[in-house]
């Protein structure tokens, strides 16, 4: 009887394949969801046009675009994270540690146009000492930052309800839980995001690329032993690479305050799980820095249509999620399609 | 403190720490055979809206419960199968359940929010207990409660003494030698994440069975990330996981006998408290001991080739 056999790639994959690798997946999981939303009694082809939709407005276009910032922040700093092998999986708290911070800056410090710069500036700080806990627990002690962040992300939504539900809490919000709205100087706008974005992703890229630290990161990640050999210090790695995502997750958060909501209410209203979402990001990124600006705007793109499908539809914010889940299935997927091909043998 | 203050704190102990138990009991197993299951928030959340849509569409909390147990099951299974035949990193794996796994329950509890359903009663009553106030907080809990701790003391003789330890043990420790020596490596793995992801599911069904008995959304709100580090914490010992199942549930009941005790702070802050103590509590275990002295087995989350 042939068997069906599977073996690491002995030479790498040919551009065909991998477009192939990386297209089959996709479609696999599309079409599960497809199913899925039909047993649902959800009508595919209207899930589309809505989906559609979203992309034929200037004014619902500029929507996909705001949604997938607090997403692609994230993600950028975790193809930093990821691609060192440390599994940061707590952008979502780290980026409400920026909401926090930016948060701070917009309504208690008085600072001109120099407002929007100081909430970047301190919502990066905030996100990276937020994620500077985990990065020393795993790199002193080897504690397991998986759990770690996560167990964070949690203490970070519960820090920041607090401060909205007590001493950030407007007076006269009538009964609602938020602060009082920001002034204008701390409102970013479209072009305020973009050369942020800007910024960033040539700082990433150049680190990730050009710098040693970014190569011996790589290094890190495909074994801890070759680091050490290579003379790199691992703490200084893990620690600089959680540093690094936590600060790119902060100004997520800042933009959300900053440029979507202007004002901090209740962190279940303020983030739909973009640190979650930033996870999914990176992977179907490939961990690529500029695959990330694709797949934040793709992902920003089902954001956006789940809350529309939400209210057209009656589809939860949980059939988003399911699809992510998938998607990041998918992207997995490709990394083993990549690395290992499927023989028959006799 | 007084007595009666304490023996609530007890009580909701014992309430809080039954799902964790459950599903860090159940990951230990998969744990053992070398499988990282980090899907388990997603599998409770699963069993818990699964759980409570059957019992409420059947009228039957049992069916419910079982459903629970089933889809929980085949979640399990799910995580085994892509890791271990589709070669999927084994924390993307589990992390995707986690995502897809909570999406998919707020999906099929959607239609019963604010329904309130039957609960699962079998409540299990020791006359004996309600006595003394210093047995009390043991009474009155669901079976399920006891069956837990019951549990826990039968899957540590399991691996102690039977052969089906021995080889959960030898597959988590080196798969290669296990094989060599004829064990079944990728059924063992099979078993033990699917009775793992079973206990997760049932763990959930706790929650909409019996706590709240209704379906609300983020009803799970970390417990499975929770569990995940209490079978860090119980040193991969399922008497350990027991007693540090104990310990999040304690902390997990702090918030609601804080008023009692004459502690008045915002409930947010004293609801942080079990996440910020399993970190520092893993913190402390890793200091004393480290993964492998905790006795972390040796193939955990590697692939196999």
């Amino acid at each position: 009887m042939p068997r069906l056999r599977v073996a690491r790639r002995t030479s790498p994959p040919s551009m065909a394949l991998r477009v192939e690798a990386f297209i089959l997946p996709l479609l696999v999981v599309f079409a599960i969801y497809a199913f899925l939303l039909e047993a649902w009694h959800v009508s595919v082809v209207k899930a589309v046009e809505i989906i559609g939709m979203q992309l034929a407005s200037g004014d619902s276009l500029r929507r996909v675009f705001m949604a997938s910032m607090p997403i692609f922040f994230p993600a950028l700093g975790l193809v930093i994270a990821f691609r060192a092998g440390v599994w940061n999986i707590g952008a979502e708290g780290q980026l409400l540690l920026g909401m926090i911070g930016a948060t701070w800056v917009a309504l208690f410090a008085n600072l001109g146009v120099l407002t929007i710069p100081a909430m970047v500036l301190l919502a990066m700080l905030l996100g990276a000492l937020w994620a500077l806990i985990p990065g020393l627990l795993r790199g002193l002690l080897g504690v397991n930052e998986v759990l770690t962040t996560l167990m964070l992300n949690y203490a970070a939504a519960y820090l920041l309800n607090y401060l909205v539900e007590e001493p950030w809490r407007d007076p006269h919000g009538y009964g609602f839980i938020k602060t009082r709205e920001f002034p204008g100087r701390a409102e970013i706008g479209l072009t305020g995001i973009i050369l942020l974005a800007t910024i960033l992703t040539v700082a990433v890229v150049v680190v990730a690329r050009y710098m040693r630290i970014g190569f011996y990161m790589q290094v890190l990640g495909s074994g801890f032993k070759a680091a050490t050999y290579a003379g790199a210090s691992p703490l200084h790695l893990i620690v600089a690479s959680m540093l690094m995502s936590g600060a790119l997750a902060g100004v997520g958060g800042m933009i959300v305050v900053s440029g979507i909501t202007g004002m901090l209410m209740e962190a279940g209203r303020m983030s739909p799980g973009y640190g979650y979402t930033a996870i999914i990001a990176a992977w179907l990124a490939g961990l690529n820095p500029i695959g990330v600006i694709l797949s934040s705007l793709f992902l920003g793109l089902l954001v956006e249509s789940g809350f529309a499908l939400q209210s057209s539809l009656g589809l939860n914010v949980g059939a988003t999620m399911l699809l992510e889940g998938l998607l990041l299935l998918a992207a997995a997927a490709y990394r083993f399609m990549e690395e290992y091909e499927v023989r028959v043998e006799p | 403190m007084n007595a009666e203050a304490m023996s609530s704190l007890l009580s909701y102990m014992l309430i809080y720490a039954t799902p964790i138990m459950l599903a860090a009991l159940g990951e230990t197993l998969a744990e053992k055979s070398g499988i990282l299951n980090l899907g388990i928030e997603g599998i409770m959340a699963v069993g818990a809206s699964t759980g409570f849509a059957v019992s409420v569409a059947l009228n039957s909390p049992m069916a419910g419960l079982v459903a629970a147990m089933l889809s929980g099951l085949a979640l399990g299974v799910l995580h085994e199968l892509l890791v271990d035949k589709v070669r999927i990193n084994q924390i993307v794996s589990g992390l995707a359940i986690a995502i897809a796994g909570a999406g998919l329950a707020d999906v099929v509890g959607s239609g019963y929010v604010g329904v309130s359903g039957k609960s699962l009663g079998y409540r299990v009553n020791i006359g004996i207990l309600s006595r003394s106030p210093l047995t009390s907080w043991l009474n009155g809990h669901s079976i399920i409660t006891y069956l837990g701790i019951i549990l826990a003391f039968i899957i540590w003789a399991a691996l102690r003494m039977s052969s089906y330890g021995l080889f959960l043990k030898a597959t988590g420790e080196n798969p290669y030698a296990a094989k060599a020596a004829g064990v079944n490596i990728y059924r063992v793995r099979l078993l033990a994440t699917g009775i793992g992801g079973l206990l997760a599911g049932l763990a959930g069904s706790y929650l909409s069975l019996v706590v709240y008995s209704g379906w609300f959304d983020n009803m799970t709100a970390g417990r499975g990330w929770l569990a995940l580090g209490v079978v860090i914490l119980g040193a991969w010992n399922a008497i350990g996981v027991l007693l540090a199942s104990l310990f999040v549930g304690y902390m997990m009941a702090l918030p609601y006998v804080a008023g009692k005790l004459g502690i008045h702070v915002n409930a947010n802050l004293l609801q942080s408290i079990p996440y910020i103590a399993v970190v520092v509590a893993l913190a402390a275990a890793y200091m004393l001991g480290g993964e492998h002295r905790l006795g972390a087995p040796s193939y955990l989350g590697r692939s196999l080739d």
